[in-house]
């Protein structure tokens, strides 16, 4: 190691190394069967290399990925993006959705608490729920828990409405932030992820980053 | 004899969104080895807080102005520091209401010193930060961070159970920091060494072996400083920047051993840090076949020492 010359300028070392938690949570039930899960796989899976194409993208993700349908499971842990598993959902059974909403929430929340115990500042993460359906029990109950998480900027909540979803409960959970899905364009959708990712990859944590544009397939979902 | 400097700088993030800047700071030198000290971050995310920085900045040194001098028994100036702060909070509400403006608009963080004689006397309220050094030649933050363990900062609204007082002696300089000049001081890569202050930094401004401050060449001491400041690129601090150094000449300081300010090896901390961080950030990854192990076929040690 060398020693300092007083008078020399010092550098500064890298402050900070800021992550972010991106959790999909994803409606694997019956309903999904067919194109839906196989656009739905095509997607996520495209999703893996198109955000691995930019460096500094990759260098801040972390993703987790749950499913539910009768049951929930974590498929996914969360990893480096570049660590992905190749996704190959299937869809059956009915739609229960209350209890992995609930452990997508205590997921990110520990990750973000996890990445400031490690000294790193954490960019605000993101829960994608995709669905179908009318879930058969109340997810609702958790409104209050996500609202306050959002209201306090420790939680970014996008629902994406597939066909045949329950609007009106996927505005319960994201307030404005529901997005209808159209022709099965998992692709589309996917891609404004991975560009909305880098946007805030060029950005500071705290700071809020430049929106994207949806693709013409996902629309807005007015709140009536 | 008490030398000082103090800038506040806007921050990138502010300056593109064309938002004010949020920090303030003030400087008041009583006599040759007396001056008072405050800095302040308005949190970014409400509207009026760059006025809150300001009346809380203004409140504190025209407090403390009014109700401490070389005849004020030293036993009170923690007590008068107190009520500067709860002064401070008073006006903001004032202002507040006054102005018909939402009290919850104009949170701001709050850091005051009182520098006399060699003694520090501080208060603190937010995430905001005070360093000293020491006669003895060490650096020591000697404050907290007023957050949460989410992150989220307690502003001076919170009161006095959340503020921070304290007394510090046989000080040669102290330094007040808003948050993105402090964090500087503290990068993440000595988090886990013996040594998590950037010594170098330190020394290169708040120790006269390096600022050679003298009665001739304040300015130009100043302007180096200011270009240092103006130099820190956008990656590193886009936050707005706040930096105060009260240098007492009169306190001689002794030298630590030298590896005490050696520059650190940010490579070999690098590779420690992120082999250390993959391990706990992701416990069902295999460390021997990811990317960091991808260019080199030698193990490293968790001292960055390399094996066959």
């Amino acid at each position: 190691m060398e020693n300092i010359n007083l008078g020399d300028v010092p550098k500064i070392v890298n402050v900070n190394e800021p992550h972010m938690a991106l959790l999909f949570l994803l409606d694997t039930s019956g309903s999904m069967a067919g194109m839906p899960i196989e656009e739905l796989n095509n997607g996520i899976n495209r999703f893996k290399q198109q955000v691995c194409q930019d460096e500094k993208t990759k260098a801040i993700l972390d993703v987790a990925i749950i499913e539910f349908n009768s049951n929930w499971k974590v498929l996914q842990d969360f990893v480096p993006v570049q660590y992905m598993e190749t996704q190959s959902l299937e869809a059956r059974g009915s739609t229960y959705m209350k209890d992995a909403l609930d452990k997508a929430i205590q997921m990110v929340d520990e990750r973000s608490r996890f990445y400031r115990r490690s000294g790193t500042e954490p960019y605000k993460p993101w829960i994608v729920l995709i669905s179908d359906g009318e879930p058969f029990d109340n997810p609702e109950e958790l409104e209050s828990k996500i609202n306050e998480m959002v209201s306090k900027e420790k939680l970014a909540f996008w629902s994406l409405a597939v066909p045949g979803a329950n609007n009106e409960l996927l505005h319960k959970l994201s307030g404005k932030r529901v997005l209808n899905l159209e022709d099965y364009d998992f692709k589309g959708f996917f891609d404004w992820v991975n560009k909305s990712m880098r946007a805030v990859s060029t950005s500071s944590p705290g700071e809020k980053p430049k929106g994207e544009a949806l693709p013409k397939t996902v629309t807005i979902d007015e709140l009536m | 004899m008490i030398f000082n400097y103090g800038f506040t700088k806007i921050g990138f993030y502010h300056l593109e969104k064309n938002i004010v800047c949020q920090d303030y700071h003030l400087i008041k030198q009583i006599d040759k080895r007396f001056c008072i000290a405050t800095v302040a971050d308005g949190l970014g995310s409400e509207t009026h807080t760059d006025i809150a920085s300001k009346l809380a900045c203004e409140t504190v040194i025209d407090f403390l102005s009014a109700n401490i001098t070389r005849k004020t028994d030293i036993n009170n100036y923690l007590q008068i520091l107190k009520n500067s702060f709860n002064e401070a909070l008073k006006k903001i509400e004032e202002f507040a209401k006054a102005n018909a403006i939402d009290i919850d608009q104009m949170d701001t963080t709050l850091s005051a010193v009182i520098f006399i004689d060699g003694d520090v006397f501080f208060g603190n309220s937010g995430d905001s930060g005070v360093l000293v050094l020491n006669s003895d030649g060490a650096y020591e933050q000697i404050s907290e961070k007023q957050i949460d363990e989410n992150g989220l900062v307690y502003p001076l609204c919170f009161g006095p159970e959340k503020w921070q007082f304290g007394f510090k002696d046989n000080v040669a300089s102290v330094l007040l920091a808003t948050d993105g000049i402090f964090n500087t001081l503290f990068p993440y890569l000595l988090n886990d060494q013996e040594i998590k202050i950037y010594v170098p930094l330190c020394e290169y401004l708040m120790n006269n072996d390096s600022l050679n401050f003298n009665k001739r060449n304040i300015y130009s001491v100043k302007n180096k400083i200011e270009n240092f400041l103006d130099s820190i690129p956008k990656e590193e601090v886009n936050d707005d920047k706040t930096l105060v150094v009260l240098l007492d000449d009169s306190v001689k300081v002794k030298r630590q051993p030298d590896e005490y300010y050696q520059i650190p090896d940010r490579d070999k901390l690098k590779k420690i840090r992120e082999e250390k961080y993959f391990r706990e950030a992701y416990p069902n990854l295999n460390l021997e076949n990811s990317d960091l192990n991808k260019d080199s076929e030698e193990k490293t040690d968790e001292n960055g020492n390399k094996h066959e």
